[in-house]
């Protein structure tokens, strides 16, 4: 250990990587201090933080919190949190310290921005338009044409976001999407891709980069499980199941989409449509991807949080290569069921864990726990394995996910039993 | 990781703490089963849990931290840690010489046991040692501790009393008695059956405040009636009876019962008796069978130990710091005392400055309590006694009922050193003390040729009682607690309700130290405390 101890600033909220990983994965880089904003997460997590640093809350105010961390003296102001991306950057700018600039910050936070960017620089020509009330929708519309989706324009989980196939329901959506919403809500709408038939596989894939000011590195191309409707998100894989031109293409534009966009620091998730013109941009995300350092720790040996951690301190750590021992690895969530209810039990974990091909399972809702509902990514586990292949890894989940089985109760006093199998639309069973 | 040999020391240490870890670690896991090779993240943990799991394994007497257990998340990486980063572990899981009824007495006294004893066994060094003071000091209050409490539902005396039955046949303490002379050594029987003392009183008033009046008027007169350690069972029990509502006070003797058994006593007790009143049968978890026999035999192994009679010596052997030569013997008379309290707010900085140390809170209370003697006395060298686990190292030991608790000195010097620094060095002290801390105090002080330290400090975190949220269909309020133990200035840390803070009481011998002396350790030692927790942040 060094004798000048480093100071690490982590802005922390729920994201891609847990309050224990980041106290693991940054223990040996120096003193963490976690800033944290006044969420239930983050407050529930702070007697774990308390165990790997000072917990120190933020202001809420721009002033406020550059004066908090200028006391603090860090060597490096990071986060692995979606939310703190934007505060992390202007903090950071503030203190001199490397991280994304406000600017990028901004763009890769805000859908519309980046579409324009990366329109403006002939990257992807993906057809987008805000929609701040339901009275944009005709603007929208004739920017954008049918089918759409709509999304919120910060923001990550597949929060509210929708498909709109025909001008009824847009008309049925808009109202009801923008009455539940807050008063400052903005939507962005955007030219449905349409994937190329890929099942059992999913349509889309997701490129995990780090960048830096002499170029981007690619660490991996992630497969991704098909998406459950309408956008949910179940999981994903390593390596993808893509043919090798296939990748050069999906690396090749994902390069392009962060040197247009300016990113020269740090972690970043970029996710990709798989059309029939080939692959397109959905998003590009500033952070490391959600639930990856759980998969590359264990089988690969490499801490991501560790290095976003040397990418803070101004490091030039070497990148490493992700060596996946010629298997392939995977993480996949049971989603939590649209309607709102409770969930009153979990069975089954243990047999789960005895299907070959599956190492763990571990529950992120608790028996007793109030789920609200909606059609935002809301998992209830990860189940993560390594198998052979990609067919026996097929084969592992849907020997898996039938036995394990949630109960939920309904506010109209009824209780259903479903297997993850049919909570995430891998079964017959599904309704 | 470096190449390391491994002592056997070590690897038997691994082996015993592979068990005792797969145990906690499948109790708040769920009860799943545990092998070693298993992550804990695997099998559903997460940092909430861990820490958890942290609480018990400390609780246990384990010294270790968060940082640990998730840096090594199965349990043979962290057994093989903790073994290597602990000088050695006492191997009070190895099985004993012999087994059957008596085995560990000599066959002239086995012959000796009375029939309907279940199991007869030597008695611990500090079980003497507390009936020996008791007897010479003539004080039947001493080591006589009385917890009462009240519970928010209706009391059935037959069904209460079934549940005592049942709870006295769980825990061997509850049966056992006490024989100084029979034997060629003092030894402890545990009877078979006992008859559970309960006497009932009804009030047909539903004022909380006549109920609770009445319970601490039988307390006051019965901590005048001496504990027949002869005689089993050493505890008694009353209840006053309310419509909706029951007061119970349960009065023991130290020699079987320590303040974190009372917690599991009185958990068990209410879980079995809601059971009942559900008409269930409840089965709280079970304590190991052999708990005591193997808790003598480590204690026997330690006293033949050289190196620990050395150990201690070298810690106790310092200018003593209050009291000359001869000024006290035997069991002082802490009557009076000084309390005061740590409010949330501090009291959640202590701990996060405790966790940024990488210690424990109990460590940064203790540094703070060493910083202020230091200031109080004027010593830049001070001994102090410190109230320590001596539960076997083996699963279930949080669940055996009996007296599991030592005090043992703890020497600094050095004390200008910052707070988290010195905590450090009492958390040090606490990993290399580990193997030894079962060794008796008076062997300590035999050696040395007077006590050992003149002041005890005891941290005191009773989370066993937790538990009592997961008894369905039982509330309970109003808890109070009375016990006094031969220590002639002791300074009580006790951890309260989740954001409570703490609360402290400094008891002392008013025969001995003025009251305002005493004030003013009180001002120091909070002073260090509020030193320790930091500006808020």
């Amino acid at each position: 250990m060094s004798a000048g101890r480093r100071t690490l600033a982590v802005l922390y909220d729920d994201g891609a990587a847990s309050a224990g990983e980041i106290g693991v994965g940054l223990a040996d880089l120096g003193d963490i201090v976690f800033l944290i904003p006044p969420t239930p997460h983050a407050e529930l997590l702070r007697p774990v933080m308390e165990n790997f640093g000072a917990v120190v809350p933020l202001t809420g105010s721009t002033e406020g919190d550059i004066a908090l961390v200028r006391g603090l003296v860090p060597d490096a102001v990071l986060t692995y949190s979606e939310r703190m991306v934007r505060k992390t950057a202007e903090l950071a700018a503030a203190l001199g310290l490397s991280s994304h600039t406000p600017d990028v910050a901004a763009t890769v936070t805000d859908k519309v921005r980046q579409r324009q960017v990366l329109r403006d620089a002939g990257v992807d020509k993906v057809r987008s338009h805000p929609l701040c009330s339901p009275q944009d929708w005709p603007r929208a519309y004739d920017a954008v044409g049918l089918p759409a989706i709509i999304k919120p324009v910060r923001g990550g989980g597949s929060r509210d976001t929708y498909a709109v196939t025909n001008a009824a329901e847009a008309e049925d959506l808009l109202p009801r999407l923008f009455q539940a919403s807050a008063p400052d809500a903005e939507y962005t709408v955007e030219e449905l891709l349409q994937g190329v038939p890929s099942a059992p596989y999913g349509d889309y894939v997701s490129v995990e980069s780090v960048c830096t000011p002499q170029g981007v590195r690619h660490l991996a191309v992630t497969g991704k499980f098909p998406l459950l409707e309408p956008f949910r998100e179940v999981g994903s894989y390593w390596p993808s199941h893509l043919p090798a031109a296939v990748l050069e293409e999906v690396t090749e534009l994902t390069t392009r989409a962060l040197d247009a966009l300016g990113v020269r620091f740090g972690l970043t998730h970029t996710e990709l449509k798989l059309t029939p013109d080939g692959p397109r941009i959905i998003e590009v995300n500033g952070r490391l991807s959600g639930h990856m350092n759980l998969m590359t720790r264990r089988v690969c040996g490499v801490d991501l949080v560790r290095l976003g951690g040397l990418l803070a301190l101004g490091e030039t750590p070497e990148i490493p290569e992700l060596d996946f021992a010629g298997q392939v690895h995977f993480l996949f969530n049971t989603m939590a069921p649209v309607e709102p209810c409770r969930l009153t039990g979990i069975q089954g974990a243990t047999e789960v864990r005895q299907v070959d091909g599956i190492i763990g399972i571990r529950p992120y809702v608790r028996p007793g726990a109030e789920l609200p509902g909606g059609v935002m990514t809301r998992p209830l586990d990860v189940v993560w394995g390594s198998c052979a292949d990609h067919a026996s890894m097929l084969d592992a989940l849907a020997r898996a996910l039938p036995r394990l089985t949630y109960t939920f109760s309904y506010p109209d006093g009824t209780t259903r039993e479903l297997t993850a199998a049919a909570l995430t639309g891998t079964s017959e069973a599904a309704s | 990781m470096n190449e390391r040999n491994t002592s056997p020391m070590e690897q038997t240490g691994a082996r015993d703490l592979t068990t005792l870890l797969s145990a906690i670690w499948s109790r708040r896991l769920g009860g799943q089963e545990v092998t070693p090779d298993d992550d804990f993240y695997a099998l559903g943990g997460d940092s909430l849990i861990a820490l958890r799991v942290v609480t018990d394994l400390q609780e246990q007497g384990i010294p270790m931290t968060l940082k640990d257990l998730l840096f090594h998340p199965t349990v043979a990486e962290l057994a093989e840690f903790l073994a290597a980063s602990v000088p050695a572990w006492p191997t009070a899981a190895a099985p004993g010489p012999a087994e059957g009824r008596g085995a560990l007495l000599d066959a002239g006294d086995r012959v000796l046991v009375p029939a309907d004893v279940a199991e007869a066994l030597p008695a611990s060094a500090l079980q003497v040692g507390i009936i020996y003071l008791c007897e010479t000091s003539g004080d039947p209050e001493l080591y006589h501790s009385v917890i009462g409490w009240e519970t928010v539902a209706d009391f059935d005396e037959s069904l209460f009393r079934e549940a005592l039955t049942e709870l006295c046949d769980r825990h061997a303490a509850l049966r056992t008695s006490f024989d100084l002379g029979t034997y060629s050594e003092s030894v402890q029987l545990q009877w078979a059956r006992v008859t559970p003392p309960l006497t009932v009183e009804h009030l047909g008033d539903d004022d909380p405040g006549k109920g609770h009046e009445s319970i601490r008027r039988w307390s006051r007169e019965g901590l005048s009636l001496p504990i027949d350690w002869s005689r089993p069972p050493l505890f008694r029990c009353h209840v006053v009876a309310q419509p909706g509502s029951f007061h119970v006070a349960i009065a023991s003797h130290h020699a079987i019962i320590d303040g974190w058994s009372y917690g599991r006593v009185i958990v068990d007790l209410l879980d079995l008796y809601a059971a009942k009143l559900r008409g269930e049968s409840a089965t709280p978890p079970e304590p190991p069978a052999a708990g005591e026999r193997d808790f003598i035999l480590a204690e026997r192994e330690l006293v033949a130990s050289a190196e620990a009679a050395e150990f201690w010596h070298r810690q106790a052997d310092s200018e003593p710091l209050l009291f000359a030569r001869n000024q006290f013997h035997g069991a002082a008379d802490a009557v009076a005392s000084v309390d005061f309290t740590v409010d949330g707010s501090v009291f959640d900085r202590l701990r996060a400055t405790a966790r940024t140390a990488g210690t424990s809170l109990k460590s940064l209370a203790l540094a703070a309590h060493t910083r202020a003697l230091s200031a109080w006395t004027g010593r830049g060298d001070v001994v102090t006694g410190v109230v320590v686990n001596t539960r076997p190292e083996r699963p279930g030991a949080d669940l055996m009922v009996g007296l599991y608790l030592n005090t043992v000195p703890l020497r600094f010097d050095a004390l200008g050193v910052e707070l988290p620094e010195l905590a450090r060095r009492a958390h040090a002290w606490e990993r290399e003390s580990a193997p030894y801390r079962a060794f008796p105090l008076a062997q300590i002080e035999s050696r040395l040729g007077r006590p050992p330290f003149d002041v005890v400090f005891n941290y005191m975190n009773f989370h066993v009682y937790e538990d009592l949220e997961t008894v369905p269909g039982l509330q309970t309020r109003s808890w109070w607690v009375r016990g006094k133990p031969s220590f002639p200035f002791r300074v009580d840390f006790e951890v309260a309700a989740a954001g409570d803070g703490s609360r402290i009481s400094v008891a002392y011998d008013p025969a001995l130290l003025d009251e305002a002396r005493v004030q003013e350790y009180a001002r120091h030692f909070e002073a260090a405390l509020t030193a320790a927790a930091g500006e808020p942040a």
